[in-house]
């Protein structure tokens, strides 16, 4: 059971906080930490497939990309924790690797793509996620 | 200032259209106490944070709220 008075009185006796979810499943729960995580009811999270290549990298980097901003916020509160800090940088490091190799495949995720070196201009000319594109 | 990714926070598939459901979506989007005049907030009300960790996670914590908006449409 969630209780959030219990988290912060190991936070002042300097206990970190140890546990926390994969990227998997954080990403299916919206949460990184199972402490702060309080299931709905007996809801179960819904699981994701992805049935093409495309959607199979997009769903990595979707869930490595939202641990890492997980532990992006984490840190802004702790910014002396070494070890989370050696896990964020690691995801990070992922995250990127594998938007590098999703926007060489599938087209410009950032403007800042290298996959944009084409005439017309890709970052314009591929679908929009609101009208579903990078799905 | 902000990076634009062409992706969506998390994958959205919709099958029915629910009118009722997507007025209750905007309101809490858009509506008095909404994400998005909370992200507003966040964004502007940092400058004035005493420390370096209120400044850092109203930044982060008001990107991730705009970012969001995303797949509401």
């Amino acid at each position: 059971m969630y209780n959030y008075n219990d988290f912060l009185e190991k936070e002042k006796n300097g206990d970190r906080i140890m546990s926390l979810y994969s990227p998997r499943e954080g990403y299916m729960r919206g949460n990184l930490f199972p402490e702060l995580y309080d299931a709905y009811k007996n809801y179960k999270p819904f699981m994701l497939r992805a049935n093409d290549e495309q959607s199979k990298m997009l769903l990595e980097l979707s869930e490595i990309s939202f641990a890492s901003h997980e532990l992006n916020l984490y840190l802004d509160l702790h910014p002396t924790d070494n070890s989370v800090i050696a896990l964020f940088n690691d995801y990070r490091r992922k995250a990127n690797q594998i938007m590098n190799e999703y926007e060489n495949k599938f087209g410009p995720i950032s403007i800042d793509s290298d996959s944009l070196n084409v005439t017309p201009f890709l970052w314009e000319e591929e679908a929009w996620p609101f009208e579903g594109g990078n799905k | 200032m902000w990076a634009y990714e062409k992706r969506l926070q998390y994958p959205v598939n919709i099958k029915n259209k629910d009118l009722r459901m997507a007025k209750i979506l905007v309101t809490q989007y858009g509506g008095a106490n909404g994400e998005l005049a909370a992200a507003l907030r966040y964004l502007n009300q940092r400058y004035t944070m005493p420390d370096n960790r209120g400044k850092a996670l109203l930044t982060d914590i008001g990107t991730e709220e705009l970012g969001r908006h995303r797949y509401h449409f």
